[in-house]
Formats: structure tokens, sequence, C-alpha cells
């Protein structure tokens, strides 16, 4: 047996093992009912392609099967959204909720945090009992990147500023 | 029983949903079968992947154009665990509608073509 056999199996195998991977971001339904055949059938023609093709039509062979893999994700995720109605309550709840708490933690860490106020010291501007929202972007440290994306600018007079309670008490004035 | 809508309702036929329907015109095939032949009837101008092939035959089994079928050619020479796939009467009346549609269509350009229009 020559070598080049031995490491196109090798390869060919590799290649199944990561499509394999890319099956999982199609819907669950549609890859247990065809992933096994899509599987196949991607083992067949990457066999074909290997002794029948050259470099370049491999690599068109490469972003055909990508194009392919991302277009019909794209699809099948969006039917199996629209169809989601017909699923087990208990999933959609789960999701929704793991969803919305992800989208809090997102929001309160790192754009707005609510908060109310405790103390008479801004009386007159803020009364005790007032809900705020703080903007957490604006006087933070602008990255290379965003900078030209968000609206950061520095502090300026009559802004009203929150501060984070300090780890050391000592260090307030 | 639901009655399965006319076929003029399914039309137009993407191509790939044309060109799977014609594969399996003459004999029932396999997912590889049905791209390989797919290819061969286009000269390689329509390649589908893995994704598109089953997408189709997914939405193509739920709208009744297709079937699964039990029966395997040879079972010798084949792998068992691949799945078979022949045309249904609805399948047969809307690629025969689809043919009829596009060769209208292709009679239209031709006149335009004739006439220098184009």
């Amino acid at each position: 047996m020559t070598p080049q056999p031995v490491s196109r199996s090798g390869m060919l195998g590799s290649f199944c093992r990561f499509y394999s991977v890319l099956l999982y971001a199609y819907p669950r339904d549609f890859r247990q009912q065809y992933g096994a055949a899509m599987r196949q059938v991607f083992r067949d023609r990457c066999r074909e392609v290997a002794r029948t093709t050259g470099p370049m039509a491999k690599l068109r062979f490469a972003i055909h099967l990508t194009t392919d893999w991302f277009a019909t994700t794209v699809r099948e995720q969006a039917a199996a959204f629209w169809s989601a109605g017909r699923k087990p309550v208990s999933r959609g709840f789960v999701t929704e909720w793991a969803v919305t708490l992800g989208i809090y933690l997102f929001v309160s860490t790192t754009l707005v945090q609510a908060y109310v106020i405790p103390t008479g010291s801004r009386e007159g501007t803020l009364r005790v009992g007032d809900h705020m929202l703080v903007d957490r972007v604006t006087y933070a440290q602008p990255g290379p990147l965003g900078a030209h994306l968000l609206p950061y600018r520095e502090i300026a007079r009559g802004d009203i500023v929150a501060f984070l309670y300090p780890e050391d008490i000592r260090t307030t004035v | 029983m639901t009655k399965p809508p006319p076929p003029r309702q399914l039309l137009p036929l993407t191509p790939p949903v044309f060109h799977i329907l014609l594969a399996l015109a003459g004999e029932e095939r396999h997912g590889y079968g049905i791209m390989q032949d797919v290819a061969r009837q286009t000269g390689d101008a329509l390649q589908l992947g893995p994704g598109t092939l089953y997408g189709c035959l997914k939405r193509m089994l739920a709208a009744g154009l297709v079937e699964e079928s039990d029966e395997r050619p040879d079972p010798a020479l084949d792998d068992e665990r691949r799945r078979y796939y022949r045309m249904t009467a609805l399948g047969k009346r809307a690629v025969r509608a689809e043919a009829q549609r596009l060769t209208s269509a292709v009679m239209a350009a031709k006149t335009k073509l004739a006439g220098g229009i184009l």
C-alpha cells in the first residue's frame, strides 16, 4: 500500500468528522432525520472530487459546500422557528427565559443599569425613591473600535454621575 | 384523507426541485444518485449540496411530490442505510406542468429573439 491512499482516507475521515460537527448548526429535528444521509452524501461527493478533480476544482467544491451549509442552516433554522408553535411548550419556555436572562445580563452589565435613589443627598433634582437608568457606555474607556461605534464623551458640567461603591471606603472624599 | 393540491398551485418549481423530480422520473434513487443525475442533466451547472438536497426533499415529502421507498434495487450491491426516494403521481403532474410552463417561456423568448427585440 502506498502512503498516498492512506493519507487521503485519513483526510477524508477528518473532513467527515468536521462536517458532522457542522451539522449541529441545523435544527435538531432536521439533523435527526437527515443528518446521517447528509454525512453519507458528503462522504460520497468528497471521494468523487478527490478522485477526479484538480486543486482549483477542490477549492471551488469547498466554497460551494460552505455556502450550501450556511444558506441551508439559515433556511432550516428559520423554518423551524416559524413552525415552533407545534413544539412542546416546555422547551420553548426554557429557551425563551434563557434568552431573556442572557439579554438582561448583557444590558445590565454593559449598557444601562437600573437604580433607586436611597438618600436625599440630591434633593431638588433626585428625590428618595426615584427610579433611574444609568448609562454605562458614555463615560467608559473607549476601545480602538468602540470609539467609532459608540457614543463616548467626556464628563460635562451639569451631568449627573453615579459612582460605584468603592472597595476601600477610605478612598471616598 | 385530504385532497392533494392541483399541480398548478405548486408552480413555479424552484430549479433544484424541478431537477430532483426529473432525476426521479425514470427510477428510484438515493440522495447521492439524485445529486449525480442533477449534475448530469444540467451539465454540472447545478450542483446540489447536501443541505440543499435534503432541505428540498424534506419540503417535497411534505408537499407529497416524492415519497420514501422501502425497496432496494439490489441489496447486495447497496448500503442498506441509504434512503431511496420515488416520485408520486402528484410529483409527476407537477413536473409535467412545470415543463409545459418552461416550454411556453422558451417559445415566448424565441419569438422575441426572432423579431430582433432581444
